[in-house]
């Protein structure tokens, strides 16, 4: 009978928090207004400082990007006549196509990793069962893998797959990357939800995978977005991968960045820092438009320590 | 509850159609057009210029050959990487891959490539060619067990890059004099080239050649980023000072601690005193932006690295300010000795287009083909001796001809990196040491006394010595 | 106390883990088990046809790999500092975040801008600010007097430049991640605690402090972990230099397996790497329960 329950604590002691959540919301919103009265000057100290740490490196490879190739390298030159020839450059070349390919390989390969892991992370989360520790580790050890020596059998795969130089192996390799990381967030999310809500459901006669695809699933939605989010940053980034099985038609972003800041010859900094930027923009304006959801994410409370 | 739940569906529903949409989307079909009876041959190479300048030529020139070539760029140190790892997986993918000189051992090991020996040796090819015309001291480093392994292209010997403008002003001729009591000149030995690095190091507002400095100046801009870059500039000395690079190899005794080698050592640290702060982690391009930025009076840097940049007026402060000449000597027995580079296309031995990559090589890289790439890139420093004599790119491409002219009169002592298997570790070793010397941990005898144990139990390990 | 009959259960909670473990071990274990059959191998990737046994030669080798156990301590003073200090900025950021400044969300989502960033871009840029001869930083040094630190020029301020490039880089992650954890205290216990006369800094250390634990521990194992296998921004900014003294352990396996080509010996060094690692982590998950139940009581 001890198959199912809540790991490392009582259920009983999740209750009483979850009823408590939306009075936090309301007691919260009532001493916004008296907090901000009463702490404006560290809210203002700590709002400097938050742009102190962030913006001067971000703002200097934006200086870069747009700083005349001749006076690159002069230091006190900060006030310039800014050139966009460069990022006219990226506009007419064709790196188009690789950050497509990333944002596209990303994205499905973050949603796959997050897919399967998710519903790894219930049987984790909810089921016990003998080696449960073990098996755990070693779905978080690929995680802590350099990968370099497995590029040889990796390529042999993909070459008698067919798959070589396609966004579908790019996808299978970004989706085996991102499972133990999401497998990771997903359960801390899980291991939150109250189980009297899908043991009140299993009482109404509900079946198991209406209860996981009803209650327990929806319930870890911000983690579903948080560890998606995650993935697609890691995926992104990503580079020997992408380097080694692709080439033509399916090379991503983060390979055609590396061309400038690799190679002995030229300073490319200015080109360099406008991929840098290009590169950048997508996800920016990802985060920045989907900031409310994503903070909502990581913060609705289930990604609790 | 039930709300809730029909909500979610709704999103779940959302979201399962875009991902639906984005898979397809991603592994959908890919149109790839091609006019008929067209080849198209991949190329595999660096993102530099000149390999761009390559690809537009050759697209010109095989146009009547039927033949297009499709560029992919890698970041350079990748390249070789990648060609070896798609070569042992079998993916024909390739057909001209660049090559850099010390890769030719490996490349030759590896059968990446399909040697340019083996097509020369084809009925009518030598005649095309043209072998005979190659600068021989540019292309031994293409070169392995007898075999010509890429299609030799840019040359790159390494020269010293001077501020003539500074060197021929006359109130710091008179200064030098005063000093050094020798007149002030374009270094010829490793001692002068110390003075006069000394001499021109100034500090930021000091007059250089009669104007104050806007920053501080240096006398010398040398590369010295860890992984390659210091100790190929450290070689230079090395092999001038009389000393072997790294070991013996008739005996294959590691000679890193042999007087020569501390005598270069020691040199090449009183030298760092006079160089730009930083330079630590400046790359060779790194080091020529801030030599252009008018900031440093003497480089020494392969001589197409120098050109690219001093020389391009969109980059630099200093075009036509740059003398060019052959390295200094310090043992009489090696003039102006130095370590060479070579950069060629090669044939990857898995292509189905081998012939026709070839015969686009011996058309592109032919007298009238490596002028053109001039025009594309003019820092180009071609490997035949027949662009060298031509009176149109005499007049075109004065500096480099004059560089190079001095290479093949001058007759310099050149040599190429040892094909030995482990020479990127033996490498990697004596570079440590130098950078360990060059940041005061160690005095240069005890960082050589290490780095040669170290490289005594690599030559043990690998079987050469007992 | 169950909700269901255990009988089905199992097998539709077996089914429902299955893709994602058959993936795992398809893709990323079965690699890994090639690179534990290629640590008992010889195998230049260049001058070898193919990978002969060499036994446990590879293994005799490493006990005497000065240059590897040079590597190691470094990764792990880089980890440990960084993570600290990601940690401690993290904790910083989160708390400001957590009292509701306006504009919290933009704000976050600048913070959170390095992050996202391409490493190899973040590298390039902290090389260029800390460079000596052209950049910002020791400009700003020389304007207003200050020292004339050699940045990625001597060993301890190289290193200091990779740990600062790289708390720029992810103490975002450590303040999202606590930050998390700090919206989920009831904010009835910071009204109490202020009723009673708590200080800001008693409010932080006795209430908040104590309920984050959990997180703490999170996100310092998730950065420790991806800390310790730093690469790119090595490569990008310093080369492993100045001499060897930041070669991170990452580096060394990189430089082993391709510059050097020795892909059995680097197999060997990541098998008994992996060992380590897994040794660490299994005892990290054992702690890391025990901790978050122990922040609960």
């Amino acid at each position: 009978m001890s198959g199912l329950h809540a790991p490392g604590r009582e259920p009983a002691q999740t209750a009483p928090e979850r009823v408590e959540r939306p009075h936090r919301v309301e007691a919260a919103a009532a001493s916004r207004v008296g907090l901000r009265k009463r702490r404006s000057w560290p809210h203002i100290l700590g709002t400097a400082a938050i742009l102190v740490w962030t913006l001067p490196a971000f703002l200097y490879l934006v200086l870069l990007s747009v700083k005349p190739e001749r006076i690159m390298v002069e230091r006190s030159a900060l006030i310039f006549w800014p050139t966009f020839d460069r990022f006219r450059d990226v506009v007419v070349s064709d790196l188009g196509l690789p950050i497509w390919n990333s944002l596209l390989t990303s994205t499905v390969g973050a949603l796959f990793a997050v897919g399967l892991a998710s519903l790894a992370a219930v049987t984790f989360s909810f089921l016990n069962f003998k080696g449960k520790a073990l098996l755990f580790l070693l779905m978080l050890l690929p995680r802590m893998f350099p990968p370099v020596t497995t590029l040889i059998p990796i390529q042999l795969a993909m070459k008698t797959l067919g798959l070589i130089d396609t966004r579908a192996a790019l996808i299978i390799l970004f989706t085996g990357f991102q499972i133990p990381l999401a497998i990771w967030i997903m359960r801390t999310y899980l291991d939150e939800i109250p189980r009297e809500l899908a043991e009140s459901a299993a009482i109404d006669g509900a079946s198991l995978p209406s209860i996981v695809a009803r209650i327990v699933l929806p319930l870890a939605g911000p983690g579903l977005l948080a560890a998606f989010i995650l993935a697609f940053i890691f995926n992104w980034n990503e580079f020997l991968f992408p380097l080694i099985v692709t080439s033509f038609h399916a090379k991503t972003g983060s390979v055609a960045i590396m061309n400038f800041a690799g190679g002995y010859k030229k300073l490319q900094w200015g080109s360099l820092a406008v991929l840098g930027v290009v590169m950048t923009m997508p996800v920016i304006l990802f985060v920045l438009a989907f900031r409310a959801a994503l903070i909502r994410g990581f913060t609705t409370g289930a990604l609790k320590g | 509850m039930s709300v809730s739940f029909s909500l979610n569906a709704r999103r779940h529903l959302t979201v399962a159609v875009a991902a639906t949409v984005l898979v397809v989307m991603s592994v959908g079909p890919l149109q790839v057009s091609r006019a008929a009876g067209v080849t198209t041959l991949t190329f595999l190479g660096p993102k530099f210029d000149e390999w761009e300048a390559f690809i537009k030529v050759a697209n010109a020139m095989g146009k009547d050959m039927g033949i297009e070539v499709k560029p992919e760029y890698l970041p350079w140190e990748d390249v070789f990487k990648k060609a070896l790892i798609d070569s042992k997986s079998g993916v024909k993918t390739w057909d001209l891959v660049y090559a850099y000189n010390t890769w030719v051992p490996g490349i030759a090991a590896s059968k990446i490539f399909t040697p340019i020996t083996d097509f020369l040796n084809k009925a009518g090819n030598k005649s095309l060619v043209r072998p005979d015309d190659f600068i021989k001291e540019t292309t031994a480093g293409l070169e392995f067990q007898g075999k010509l392994w890429a299609f030799p292209t840019l040359a790159a010997p390494y020269v010293l890059g001077y501020r003539a403008d500074l060197l021929a002003n006359t109130d710091e001729k008179k200064a030098f004099r005063a000093k050094y009591n020798y007149d002030l000149a374009v270094p010829r030995t490793y001692k002068q080239l110390l003075d006069v690095a000394q001499f021109f190091t100034r500090k930021k507002g000091d007059s250089v050649g009669g104007k104050a400095a806007e920053e501080d100046f240096y006398g010398v801009c040398l590369a010295g980023k860890s992984g390659g870059f210091l100790f190929h500039r450290y070689e230079m000395v090395l092999v001038a000072f009389g000393a072997d690079l790294i070991y013996n190899q008739a005996t294959m005794q590691p000679t890193v601690n042999s007087k020569e080698s501390i005598a270069a050592a020691n040199y090449y640290a009183e030298l760092h005193k006079y160089q730009q702060p930083g330079s630590e982690t400046h790359s060779g391009g790194g080091t020529q932006r801030v030599f252009a930025a008018d900031r440093c009076a003497l480089t020494m840097d392969a001589l197409d690295n120098i050109l690219s940049v001093a020389e391009v007026p969109n980059l630099s402060k200093i075009v036509g300010k740059v003398g060019y000449t052959l390295l200094p000597t310090q043992v009489p027995s090696r003039p102006h000795a130095h370590v060479a580079d070579a950069n060629g296309p090669g044939i990857y031995a898995l292509s189905q287009h081998g012939d026709q990559a070839f015969q686009l090589l011996a058309r592109v890289l032919s007298t009238e083909g490596t002028k053109e790439l001039m025009k594309e890139y003019p820092a180009l420093v071609p490997m035949r001796a027949s662009v060298i004599n031509d009176p149109l790119i005499k007049r075109d491409y004065p500096k480099m001809v004059e560089a190079m002219n001095a290479v093949i009169t001058g007759k310099p002592w050149t040599i190429f990196v040892p094909p030995l298997k482990e020479w990127v570790q033996a490498q990697e070793i004596v570079e440590n040491a130098m950078s360990a010397t060059l940041t005061g941990q160690k005095t240069p005898q005890d960082a050589m006394n290490e780095a040669q144990a170290k490289v005594v139990e690599l030559f043990k390990r690998a079987g050469y010595i007992k | 106390m169950t909700w269901v009959t255990l009988g089905r259960g199992r097998l539709f909670f077996v089914l429902l883990m299955l893709p994602a473990v058959v993936y795992v071990v398809a893709w990323r274990l079965a690699p890994a088990l090639y690179t534990i059959w290629l640590s008992l191998t010889q195998y230049n990737i260049v001058y070898d046809a193919a990978p002969h046994l060499n036994r446990l030669e590879n293994y005799r080798r490493i006990l005497h790999d000065g240059s590897l156990s040079e590597a190691l301590r470094l990764s792990v003073i880089f980890a440990v500092i960084a993570t600290a200090v990601e940690l401690a900025v993290g904790l910083g950021a989160a708390a400001f975040f957590d009292s509701d400044p306006p504009g919290r969300n933009l704000l976050l989502g600048i913070f959170l801008l390095p992050m996202i960033m391409a490493p190899v871009v973040v590298g390039t840029v902290w090389s260029a600010l800390f460079d000596r001869t052209v950049g910002p930083i020791p400009y700003l040094f020389d304007v207003l007097h200050g020292p004339d630190v050699q940045w990625l020029g001597t060993p301890v301020t190289a290193m200091s430049g990779l740990i600062i490039s790289d708390a720029w880089e992810w103490a975002p992650l450590a303040a999202l991640l606590l930050f998390s954890a700090m919206q989920t205290i009831p904010r009835e216990q910071h009204e109490a605690a202020r009723a009673d006369g708590a200080s800001s800094w008693q409010l932080f250390s006795r209430i908040v402090l104590p309920q984050i634990t959990g997180m703490l521990v999170v996100a310092g194992g998730l950065r420790l972990m991806d800390a310790f296998l730093e690469l790119d921004k090595v490569i990008v900014m310093t080369g492993g230099g100045p001499g060897t003294s930041t070669q991170l352990v990452s580096m060394y396996i990189y430089k082993q397996a391709f510059q050097a080509y020795e892909l059995g010996y680097a197999s060997t060094v990541i098998t008994v790497l992996l060992v380590l690692l897994a040794v660490v982590y299994a005892f990290y998950l054992r702690h890391y329960g025990r901790m978050l139940r122990l922040a609960r009581t």
